[in-house]
């Protein structure tokens, strides 16, 4: 048994920023396991530039996002052991793990923070009919093996879901001289960021039919076209408006669900909207010492908030070992009228909240509220909210010392439907 | 030359080489897919079946019963995922009572241990999420659920290891009786000359029957739609359920918690297709879940992780209209296997019309064929000195405790290197099932074998690793690797 303050599960952006944090508290014994051969995480194959505007003012590729985190820890000198994949978390803080070298291992923390990110969901999620060919990839791992092993996927491409990983790729496979021949979406917006619709398909003349889906796959062997249909309000496909559209790929960017399997073996509580954790604002579990942040808590459209999320449960984890503050889950937040989810989704009274929410549907003239007993505590006005867009809102600190213990505060959105 | 020539390496055919191997026999058992077990064996129920749907009397019934009783013992010979979890027969209507009541009194016939009958409460107290409305039930506790593919190539495996030859992507186009009485197995890999021909060709059993044998029966594929649910829907159902009208031939939907700790949810049923239709449709999924609701409700259909479909090889026996010369097809009562010569065809041997429970049944089908060839050869036989009933075991990294693992990575760095997150399967598994007899050639021989991107992420992780362990055990360049048939590759060019 390895003992340690902070064992971090995960490389990517969210555990580095944290490690590197809870290392600035004072905090030095940490160590960051991470599965994939290097740190980074998903970072690594997004080889297209947006990442940084917020944080470094500066817009660099995902590479060197990360290779400026991996820099700071080198130079830290915070431990990290890549190749090793952790098995299993107790909920008394031993983290089992293994690779080829160490062989079995066994490490003992005083704290735990979870930066796991997310898997992508995968075609049997949305139940299509047809045959079951080659040819049938989700966007993220097409994108790895594009980026990183230098494999094309396909020649002529049909996307269905405009999800952002989705966008990019359909830039990508254009860049490399790929046919990208539609891009499909269920509902009647695109699910990804506008700038990537605009910097993606426009650019590209790539058609985004809205309100569409795939209805049927066919092939033997390797897809040789997609059926598609328009779907009515309900999502339902309407009958008589299908086609076919002859392709050799389909490429499925219908989504992204956080990797939560060893927080439940951890016995950590989860939010069945988000598909994360419960946390409060120092991104504190329901399990005392055990943090979260990054996609592990919900899925962020920008790495930028992975990290800021990252620094606060980072020293969140150091304030932990350090004065020994157990982070109360003193409120519980409700997401009201309009909003998918909200997290923090629990509240202590020590500290103000930053909210990151994300609305159902989209609305114009918006205004965001937070409430608590019917008594407003805070509003922001947005000219639109949508749900590819994620929104936030701060309560200060002062707002919440003189609320009733464990009373609800409720975060909806007011807005015109449009 | 060969002294037997099998035609077909589903389950039964895996099965009837194994047992053949006991002797000292060249052996030959051909395939036409690039692995085995790729048509039906692949894609069905994987339920092992008590024995009260069979007509008493049967063969079938009597194969059913013999094989449940042995399960086990087979499954820890061939090293294969088995759980008799026990099944719950329900009714919801009088209707339904009544069938309830013939297979129970069918069950007593064929002499079928442990079934007992159930109050719907009793029911109920059994199997909360059953449909409310249920009146009536039988508990069979000697049901189980199998790997099905792992059952059928182990197997295969095993046959190989005791000296039986696999000859893949090898179809028999035509069979002709020489004039010594051998036969002449004509393939699209050449020529194979055996004194015995077993026809184990599944769907298509008819059509190499009718070479050689009248058209005493036909095959009538039948269409099987299913859903597959996350694990996280497990802890939905604890038994296998059926609605009391779903056996093989009624329409109705089998819920079944699998080996891999997944429920399936099917089948449909839907006749006059092509034999190699496999597809889903959207209609018959859905008729999945209307009928699938009047057993259980709020089944979870929306951890849906996959959909399948898999065709039953439904036999109908002929009969010659003296009149027209025709010969004219109809549903038998008695439902038999077809197994043995046809009448006047010596030393060809049909495994016809191997529909549910086949699967269950497939040992005691190469028993039954073993017997024949012992009673046609009888002193002529030598037993193969190498027999094994066993095959070699899998290790199964993530079943193993902290030390055994510990060890398993200090003798092969390879068990380190976990591959497959959703079912924490490592890189050293997966070369060895590439390396064993009758090895994985493919992203699917590889998940068939190891288990590898059968989670919920559907292998969105595992597969650009596992295409790069296949390249560098097979020799290959990336875009010979396939998914599962000749053509279906994944990579389609480098950017190097
Ligand atoms: C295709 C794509 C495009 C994007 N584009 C942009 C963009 O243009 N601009 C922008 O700002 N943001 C973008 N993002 C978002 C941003 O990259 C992510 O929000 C960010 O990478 C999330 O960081 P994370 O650390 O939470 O997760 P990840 O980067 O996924 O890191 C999680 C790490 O945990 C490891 N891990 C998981 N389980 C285990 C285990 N059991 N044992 C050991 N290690 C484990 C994983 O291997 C991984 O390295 C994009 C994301 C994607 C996927
Ligand atoms: C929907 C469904 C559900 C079922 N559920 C159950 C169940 O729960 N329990 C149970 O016990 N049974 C079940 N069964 C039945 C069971 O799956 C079958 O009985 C069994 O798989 C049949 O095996 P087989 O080897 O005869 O046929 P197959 O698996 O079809 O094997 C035949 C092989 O012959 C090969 N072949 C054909 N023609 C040629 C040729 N010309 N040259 C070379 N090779 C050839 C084929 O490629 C194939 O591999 C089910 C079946 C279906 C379809």
């Amino acid at each position: 048994m390895q003992a340690y303050d902070i064992a971090v599960i995960g490389g990517g952006p969210a555990g580095m920023a944290a490690a590197l944090a809870a290392w600035g508290q004072g905090i030095k014994r940490i160590i960051i396991l991470e599965r994939n051969n290097t740190l980074g995480g998903i970072l690594n194959q997004c080889i297209h530039p947006g990442f940084g505007l917020q944080y470094f003012n500066k817009d660099l590729t995902g590479p060197e996002y990360a290779g400026e985190f991996m820099r700071r820890l080198n130079e830290a000198g915070i431990e990290y052991k890549v190749s090793t994949t952790v098995l299993n978390i107790s909920a008394d803080k031993v983290v089992t793990a293994v690779n080829s070298n160490d062989g079995l291992l066994h490490i003992e923390a005083k704290s735990i923070i979870l930066a796991m990110g997310c898997r992508e969901r995968a075609a049997g999620g949305i139940a299509m009919a047809g045959t079951r060919p080659a040819g049938v990839i989700t966007a993220g791992t097409a994108q790895k093996m594009i980026n990183l092993q230098g494999k094309h996927i396909g020649n002529r491409i049909v996307v269905l879901g405009s999800g952002d990983i989705g966008l990019i790729m359909a830039r990508r496979l254009s860049l490399e001289g790929k046919e990208v021949l539609a891009v499909l979406e269920q509902y009647p917006y695109a699910n990804g960021l506008s700038r990537n619709v605009v910097q993606c398909l426009e650019d590209y003349n790539i058609p985004l039919l809205l309100s569409h889906t795939v209805t049927e796959v066919i092939g033997q062997g390797r897809v040789s076209a997609v059926k598609i249909a328009r779907v009515d309000q309900d999502l339902k496909p309407i009958a008589g408006s299908e086609s076919i559209i002859e392709c050799d790929t389909l490429l499925l960017s219908v989504g992204l669900i956080p990797e939560n399997e060893l927080s439940k073996k951890a016995k950590v509580a989860l939010d069945q909207k988000t598909g994360g954790p419960l946390v409060n604002q120092d991104m504190q579990t329901d399990v005392e010492g055990i943090f979260a942040c990054g996609n592990v808590v919900q899925v962020h459209d920008i790495v930028d908030f992975v990290t800021l999320e990252a620094e606060k449960a980072g020293q969140a984890a150091a304030a932990y070992i350090k004065e020994g503050i157990k982070s109360a889950h003193t409120f519980v937040v409700t997401a009201g009228d309009n909003v998918r989810f909200v997290v923090p989704q629990r509240l202590s009274a020590s500290a103000e909240a930053g909210f990151f929410l994300r609305s159902a549907a989209a609305l114009d003239e918006a205004t965001i509220v937070v409430s608590c007993c019917g008594r407003e505590l805070v509003s922001v006005k947005r000219a639109a909210v949508k749900p590819s867009e994620m929104e936030s809102i701060c309560l200060k600190k002062e707002l919440l010392t003189d609320l009733p213990l464990n009373s609800e505060i409720l975060v909806e959105i007011k807005g015109r439907c449009c | 030359m060969y002294d037997i020539v099998i035609i077909g390496a589903g389950v039964v055919g895996g099965f009837v080489a194994r047992q053949l191997s006991r002797y000292r026999l060249k052996i030959a058992l051909i395939e036409k897919h690039d692995d085995v077990c790729f048509e039906t064996s692949r894609a069905n129920s994987a339920i092992i079946h008590a024995g009260y749907n069979g007509h008493p009397g049967s063969i079938k019934a009597v194969l059913t019963k013999a094989a449940n009783e042995d399960f086990h013992n087979v499954c820890a010979q061939l090293d294969v995922e088995f759980e008799r979890l026990g099944a719950l027969i329900i009714a919801v209507d009088d209707e339904g009572k009544q069938k309830i009541l013939e297979k129970y009194a069918k069950g007593q016939q064929n002499g079928i241990k442990g079934l007992e009958l159930l109050t719907g409460k009793q029911a109920l107290a059994m199997e909360p999420n059953l449909n409310p409305r249920v009146i009536y039930a039988m508990y069979s506790p000697t049901v189980g659920v199998v790997n099905p593919w792992e059952f059928g190539l182990a197997a295969c495996e095993n046959a190989v290891d005791n000296g039986v030859e696999l000859h893949l992507s090898t179809k028999v186009l035509d069979l002709k009786r020489q004039a010594d009485g051998y036969y002449a197995v004509k393939t699209n890999k050449g020529e194979f000359i055996a004194k015995y021909v077993i026809n184990c060709a599944g769907i298509y059993s008819d059509e190499i029957n009718n070479l050689v044998a009248k058209p005493f029966f036909r095959i009538a594929p039948r269409r099987g739609e299913y859903f597959v649910l996350d694990k996280e829907a497990r802890s939905f159902v604890n038994h296998v359920v059926f609605e009391a009208r779903a056996d093989d031939d009624v329409k109705g939907v089998i819920i079944i918690p699998t080996v891999h700790g997944n429920v399936l949810v099917g089948p449909s049923t839907q006749d006059d297709i092509d034999k190699d239709d496999v597809k889903t449709t959207a209609e018959h999924l859905q008729a999945v879940k209307r009928v699938a609701a009047q057993s259980m409700v709020n089944i979870p259909f929306d951890l849906t992780i996959r959909t399948f479909a898999g065709i039953r090889p439904r036999p109908q026996m002929g009969k010659l209209n003296q009149k027209t010369g025709e010969w004219e097809y109809g549903e038998d009562k008695v439902k038999d296997f077809i197994l043995g010569e046809p009448e006047g065809v010596e030393n060809f041997i049909n495994c016809a019309g191997i529909k549910s429970p086949g699967l269950t049944c497939a040992n005691e089908i190469g028993k039954y064929i073993l017997h024949i060839i012992e009673e046609k050869e009888g002193a002529n036989l030598i037993p193969n000195p190498d027999f094994s009933p066993c095959r070699r075991p899998l290790t199964r990294f993530s079943k193993r405790t902290d030390e055994e693992k510990a060890s398993l990575i200090k003798e092969n760095p390879a068990f380190g290197n976990v591959v497959c997150r959703c079912g924490e399967i490592t890189e050293a598994e997966i070369v060895d099932v590439i390396q064993r007899n009758c090895g994985a050639r493919s992203l699917d021989g590889v998940k068939r074998r190891a288990g590898t991107s059968l989670g919920r992420c559907q292998g969105g992780f595992c597969t650009p690793l596992v295409v790069e362990i296949l390249e560098r055990e097979l020799k290959r360049g990336p875009e010979q690797i396939t998914k599962d048939e000749a053509g279906s590759n994944i990579v389609t060019d480098t950017l190097l």
